[in-house]
């Protein structure tokens, strides 16, 4: 059934803090460069899927509504999608299953990505207490309580029983921030592109110990877009889908039982798609893994298959995980230097892996590639999409 | 009590914060399956029975994990937060944890204790067992 639906086109807008336009502007743009790459009339557009805008902004209601005015696009399908920072991945299984059963031909799913700096919000009382009543809501009525602002502390938790039962050292993670970086020196829209030094990594401030600053992502505004096709009106230029996984536990940040350095949901949606792709992890050639953290993305890389418990971190120092190693990973310079936009973020991964399957990735070319994968998650790492596209 | 940082949704949650005023550290307790589960909740999470009753716990625990935050809306300066394997409940909590970084290691025992907090009424925190 996966296979009826191709990835027509992709779009997206550089990432990184954009000033001088607008949500509304950066989708308009990041869909018009979907809809030209897929070489598709707009009027065939039959669905417009988007994600809401951030979190910690006062957002405009019916954004999908919205963008169908602007660029005066009529649908029968219309939605938005809120499930953290998956959302955008599940947008696109939602369309993905309304063309798969014969609803629509074609449609798009977009994200606009716009979160406050700590500065702008520091400035405005009004935004401040919508952060309170978001991280009330977010956190919940316990966690809120200690003032938690940010998912920092978890995720600094879970890297540090993932350090503790496996034995990883400070160095052996902050390799990875050195070879992201490696990888956006050579993509054109990613935040950050200055090559850095394991000393400059394991130098930087602690944020929360054990996470350094250069172990962490920025926070970026950006917009993606992804036209999805039935098979056979756009088979030239397509990438398949071909096989989609996704599971949720019963946690939303602090899990209150399980074991917080590893994460099931992750490892069951990889299963998922491999099984329905018919492939193992050792069949991917190229993957845009969701890590926020370094760490976490370690150990993601260990949940979706690619090397066993507690061996991440010696696969990328011996360069397994590079353009040139068994499985590139995260290419596009990942959450850490492509910048992270959390709606908009599954959307640039589905961008660099279609780039990479049609071979148009330029200096950051994986050789050959013919299988990738795109990992999205929500909470900390409480849920997870995977989505497996094959070369047409 | 403040109504800034709560969740006006969650009733148990309320009965909490309101015992704990009290120095009193309670949770839920399911009659019809007996778990004990942290946080309280109006109805098993288990079994989905619907009566349930308050019981005090130890405040005993294990320290699971731990970190700092250098900066929240509850505080300027760098302070230590980690999770508690609560003693006697099926569970963990979320706390401030009172002692050196230096001595902190994961697994030491803890007990709970009680703080007036910035926003006027009382929080818990925990305290390395001697």
């Amino acid at each position: 059934m996966k296979a009826d639906v191709v990835i027509a086109g992709v779009g997206m807008t550089d990432v990184r803090i954009h000033e001088g336009s607008t949500w509304l502007e950066r989708a308009v743009a990041a869909i018009k460069e979907a809809i030209e790459d897929a070489g598709i009339d707009k009027n065939d557009i039959e669905a417009l899927v988007c994600t809401p805008i951030g979190y910690t902004v006062d957002q405009e209601k019916f954004i999908a509504q919205r963008i169908a005015e602007y660029l005066a696009i009529t649908c029968r399908t219309m939605a938005e999608v809120d499930c953290g920072g998956a959302s955008s991945l599940i947008a696109v299984r939602l369309l993905m299953n309304e063309i798969a059963c014969g609803r629509v031909g074609a449609g798009v799913v977009f994200a606009s990505h716009f979160d406050l700096t700590p500065e702008k919000l520091a400035a405005s009382p009004q935004e401040i207490m919508h952060l309170i009543r978001m991280a009330n809501g977010m956190y919940g009525s316990y966690d809120s309580r200690l003032g938690i602002l940010s998912p920092m502390p978890y995720y600094a938790m879970c890297i540090q029983r993932y350090m503790h039962e496996c034995g990883v050292k400070p160095e052996d993670i902050a390799r990875l921030p050195v070879l992201l970086r490696e990888n956006a020196s050579k993509n054109p829209r990613a935040h950050y592109r200055e090559r850095i030094t394991i000393d400059d990594v394991l130098s930087s401030r602690i944020l929360c110990p054990p996470i350094h600053l250069l172990e962490s992502c920025p926070v970026s505004h950006g917009a993606g877009a992804v036209v999805l096709a039935k098979a056979s009106s756009s088979e030239v230029r397509g990438v398949w889908i071909a096989g989609y996984g996704e599971a949720h536990d019963d946690s939303h940040f602090m899990p209150s039982t399980a074991d917080m350095s590893t994460f099931p949901a992750v490892r069951k949606s990889a299963r998922e798609a491999y099984s329905q792709a018919g492939v193992t992890p050792q069949d991917i050639d190229v993957a845009e893994v969701y890590g926020a953290f370094a760490g976490v993305e370690l150990m993601c890389y260990e949940e979706l298959g690619f090397f066993g418990r507690g061996e991440a971190p010696t696969a990328v120092a011996e360069g397994k995980t590079s353009i040139d190693g068994d499985v590139a990973i995260n290419t596009s310079g990942g959450r850490l230097s492509l910048g992270h936009a959390p709606y908009a973020t599954p959307l640039f991964e589905i961008y660099e892996i279609t780039k990479q399957l049609r071979g148009d990735a330029g200096e950051r070319q994986v050789k050959d590639a013919r299988l990738g994968l795109v990992h999205a998650e929500h909470g900390m790492i409480n849920g997870s999409a995977v989505m497996i596209l094959g070369r047409a | 009590m403040s109504g800034f940082l709560s969740n006006l949704e969650d009733s148990a949650a309320l009965r909490f914060y309101d015992e704990l005023q009290n120095d009193r550290f309670v949770t839920t307790r399911c009659k019809r399956c007996a778990l004990v589960f942290f946080p309280p909740r109006i109805i098993c999470p288990d079994c989905l029975g619907e009566k349930i009753e308050w019981v005090r716990l130890s405040g005993r625990g294990r320290l699971y994990a731990f970190t700092q935050q250098h900066q929240s809306l509850a505080h300027s300066k760098p302070q230590v937060v980690g999770i508690v394997d609560l003693e006697g409940a099926r569970g963990r909590i979320f706390s401030i944890i009172d002692a050196p970084w230096e001595e902190l290691e994961i697994g030491l025992p803890v007990r709970i204790d009680f703080f007036e907090s910035p926003f006027g009424f009382k929080m818990h925190k925990f305290v390395l067992e001697r």
